[in-house]
């Protein structure tokens, strides 16, 4: 059986040792998921609540940019200003990639996204660009905005309803969300293996970031076989724990790679493409609907969150739990929000006595890469081997 | 630190050869007056004020009788005293990355800084209420301990290209009900927020009285519109027509800005009717396409004298009518909830601000147009402009950090642009060369 049969039929269970490559295959090779598939549904962001689609009987499958190329398609439309991340989903969807889709949902963090994509269709440019639904969920957790986001996930869900021909049901609902949840409870499953320290923060989000491209029941399958062979790998409780708090999503593993590869273990990250990938499982005492919005409003990584202190429990869980050597935030050049708030970040880890280190670089170039390099050895000598086992009061 | 007293009356000076205006320099006495009047009740009475946005709904404050800072406004004030290098540095020796728009948040930095005494009208006290999207505002909200109320614009589903022709009196459609229902749940929740600090209710009806002088002030400015579109050659010149329109705005609502508003038509009016031009040997037309540069705004004049080429025409002035207008006003609050809406974004939005982009480059026979870096969306109506005969320059400046600023470099790249790209373009115009309107 190939990596790709396994999760493209989403049968067959993988043996231990086959379902790291299987994982790994699946999060590189991200338009594999599309390939001589039929019933997919895409999703741009963190924020679609996947369950409506598995209720009406499709796949989500997750779009996501790919790593810097030329970008002939979007360049001239979209403005250099934007993040890189936003010009390659344009890019990919006018060069074709989505095609297959039956349906691109794009999120609020993407909304440019949707309106250059609107746009483009609207001149008779974008033949390729599947049908686009704009899910609009605000996310400052207000009770002002509620009602409008409960709003927006009927909409999508009568959207869904006319995509499958029939009507979804609350079973349908419930069935979805108790895969989800296995789903959940699995990626909480590697976390706590993670925390002992038993495989990298390279190969973890990429076993996390697979969940994005794969049917949820092979993959659960997958990394529970991953999870029942995993060894602690050599050599990596001895070295210096991070935590990584990005300023954008962190949908490739360039950061984690460099920065292991100068001697540190990132343990987690503040990012939904991996310590935040899961979270708390969907209620299941609750209307399934209201269930599921619940989970999207209320549990999910970002800073629309407002006010403050609620956006930043988990980071601050994290810190206080005692069991990290330094706080890495990267914030490269592209960043238009993280800046405004990363000197009250700094200014407490300081008062909790947790080195930090602001990196501005961006990884993705070579350059960056080499500077990111040079100021992590040197963060990892200066915590030097007593951290190893203490944590940050030997710092 | 920032500027010497000589230079700064040096300044003064220039300014007031530049001002044609007479309305230009009420505007300045009473902004003043205004905020003397501000420090000394906030400080010495301890009222409570509020800073916001640009896109803040000021009407409700103004039936609160709370008095209101946009926040754009003062970094506008900070730039044009030329200290807006000295305040951005200042907030990357705080840690806020020189990547952080500076656009508005120089009043975070005027607020933060505290061991320099030279600030626009002499600096601000601390606001009772800060709110805005999220950023430097909150930023000012923590660093005083005071509530912040954030306002989230729903994404637009349906696309107008035409949205100025619905904009007055078919809001309910163009901006979409279940997108006004939520902006009208946020400034509940906003004027709950008010009344608190107010100390007292709001009353609707004071508020459907403030919108309606609003519209009667939007009114004027589209009449000084049309006198700039229709009059031979420019009756005012632009950088005080930006200043006149703004420095008015920011007070909408009140009888003051009321009666400035018509003031400002009748001068225009009358300086169009007695043929006052600001170059008499007007040749070209410019327009800016996105935010004014408002650290340099009497940087073009230079370009009349030797080159007889003139702004006339910029957002400010045109989304006063286009964009604030809103008639009907049974609920007032929902009618202002439509004003917000999509305030700002339907100017550079791919399609929406292309479409009115042309329509208003033709309405002032506009002969080549500038970008200022920064607004997305200025690809496409670039594309747009160009498309149809009217070259733009993308100026790689920003509209109010001082740091950015060059202006030897500057002039040679508009005096380029003028003699190879405009010049060129306006005589296509005038051959009726022109690609048929948008």
């Amino acid at each position: 059986m190939t990596t790709e049969s396994i999760a493209a039929t989403g049968r067959g269970r993988p043996s231990g040792q086959h379902a790291l490559a299987v994982l790994r295959q699946q999060y590189d090779d991200r338009i594999g998921a599309l390939r001589g598939r039929t019933g997919l549904v895409g999703t741009v962001g963190s924020t679609v609540p996947v369950e409506l689609i598995l209720a009406a009987g499709k796949l989500p499958v997750l779009v996501a940019p790919e790593p810097p190329h030329p970008m002939p398609h979007a360049d001239p439309w979209m403005e250099p200003e934007f993040a890189w991340e936003l010009r390659s989903i344009v890019d990919r969807a006018l060069r074709g990639d989505f095609e297959p889709l039956e349906l691109l949902i794009v999120t609020r963090s993407y909304h440019e996204v949707y309106y250059y994509l609107k746009e483009i269709v609207r001149q008779g440019q974008g033949a390729s660009v599947p049908p686009l639904h704009m899910y609009d969920l605000m996310q400052s957790q207000r009770t002002a905005v509620r009602p409008y986001g409960l709003g927006r996930t009927r909409e999508l869900l009568a959207r869904l309803e006319r995509l499958a021909g029939r009507p979804i049901s609350d079973d349908n609902l419930r069935a979805a969300v108790a895969l989800t949840n296995r789903r959940r409870r699995a990626i909480r499953a590697l976390l706590e293996r993670r925390r002992q320290r038993h495989l990298s923060g390279t190969a973890a989000i990429r076993a996390i970031g697979a969940a994005y491209f794969m049917d949820p029941a092979a993959y659960v399958d997958t990394l529970e076989a991953f999870l029942r062979a995993l060894e602690p790998t050599p050599g990596l409780a001895g070295r210096p724990r991070l935590l990584l708090v990005p300023s954008e999503p962190l949908y490739h593993p360039t950061l984690h790679e460099t920065l292991e590869a100068a001697g540190a273990l990132v343990v987690a990250e503040d990012d939904w493409w991996g310590a935040r990938a899961a979270g708390r499982d969907i209620a299941t005492d609750l209307p399934p609907l209201e269930a599921i919005f619940e989970k999207y409003f209320a549990d999910t990584p970002t800073l629309a969150v407002s006010p403050r202190a609620p956006r930043e429990t988990w980071l601050r869980e994290q810190v206080e739990q005692g069991n990290l050597d330094a706080v890495v935030c990267y914030v490269p050049p592209s960043d238009h929000l993280f800046g405004w708030y990363y000197p009250a970040l700094e200014e407490y880890l300081d008062v909790q006595g947790v080195p930090s280190l602001l990196l501005r670089q961006d990884v993705q170039d070579e350059r960056g890469r080499e500077e990111i390099s040079a100021a992590l050895s040197e963060l990892v000598r200066r915590l030097g081997p007593a951290s190893q086992t203490a944590g940050r009061e030997a710092v | 630190m920032t500027m010497t007293d000589a230079e700064r009356e040096a300044s003064r000076q220039r300014h007031q050869a530049l001002t044609q205006l007479e309305v230009s320099r009420s505007l300045r006495a009473y902004q003043r007056e205004w905020f003397a009047g501000l420090r000394a009740e906030v400080f010495e009475q301890g009222r409570p004020y509020v800073i916001g946005t640009a896109l803040t709904p000021h009407e409700i404050f103004e039936a609160l009788d709370l008095p209101f800072i946009a926040d754009v406004w003062y970094s506008g004030l900070v730039a044009a005293r030329r200290q807006s290098g000295y305040y951005s540095d200042y907030l990357s020796r705080k840690g806020f990355h020189d990547g952080l728009s500076r656009y508005a948040a120089l009043t975070l930095a005027v607020l933060l800084d505290e061991e320099n005494p030279d600030k626009p009208w002499g600096g601000l006290p601390p606001p009772a209420l800060v709110t805005s999207d999220r950023g430097s505002g909150e930023i000012i909200a923590e660093r005083f301990g005071v509530p912040f109320i954030l306002t989230e614009h729903p994404v637009a589903q349906r696309l107008f290209t035409n949205w100025w022709e619905m904009s007055r009196w078919q809001w309910e459609d163009l901006d979409e009900s279940y997108r006004i229902d939520v902006m009208v749940e946020q400034f509940k929740e906003l004027i709950a927020a008010c009344e608190q600090i107010a100390g007292k209710k709001l009353d609707v009806d004071r508020l459907r009285e403030i919108m309606d002088r609003v519209n009667h002030q939007e009114e004027y400015f589209d009449e000084v519109r049309t006198i700039i579109c229709e009059a031979p050659k420019l009756p005012a010149r632009l950088g005080e027509v930006m200043s006149q329109v703004m420095g008015i705005q920011w007070h909408r609502g009140t009888e003051w800005a009321l009666q400035q508003a018509r003031a400002f038509r009748d001068e225009v009016k009358q300086r169009a009717d007695a043929e006052q031009w600001v170059c008499p040997n007007e040749r070209y037309r410019l327009m800016y396409v996105g935010q004014g540069l408002w650290q340099r705004l009497e940087f073009f004049t230079q370009f009349e004298e030797s080159h007889g080429a003139v702004f006339a025409r910029s957002n400010y002035l045109s989304i006063a009518s286009d964009g604030y207008l809103r008639y009907g006003l049974r609920d007032p609050l929902r009618a202002l909830a439509s004003r917000y809406v999509t305030m700002s974004i339907q100017m550079h939005m791919p399609g929406l601000g292309s479409a009115w982009a042309l329509w208003e480059a033709n309405r002032h026979r506009i002969d080549g147009g500038l970008q200022i870096g920064g607004w997305w969306g200025h690809r496409a109506i670039t594309k747009s402009l160009e498309e149809h005969g009217i070259p733009v320059l993308d100026l790689d400046v920003d509209a109010v950090d001082g740091n950015t600023w060059d202006e030897d470099r500057m002039r040679r790249i508009v005096t380029a642009f003028i003699e190879e790209r405009v010049a060129p373009a306006a005589t296509r115009q005038r051959h009726g060369e022109r690609s048929s309107t948008g």
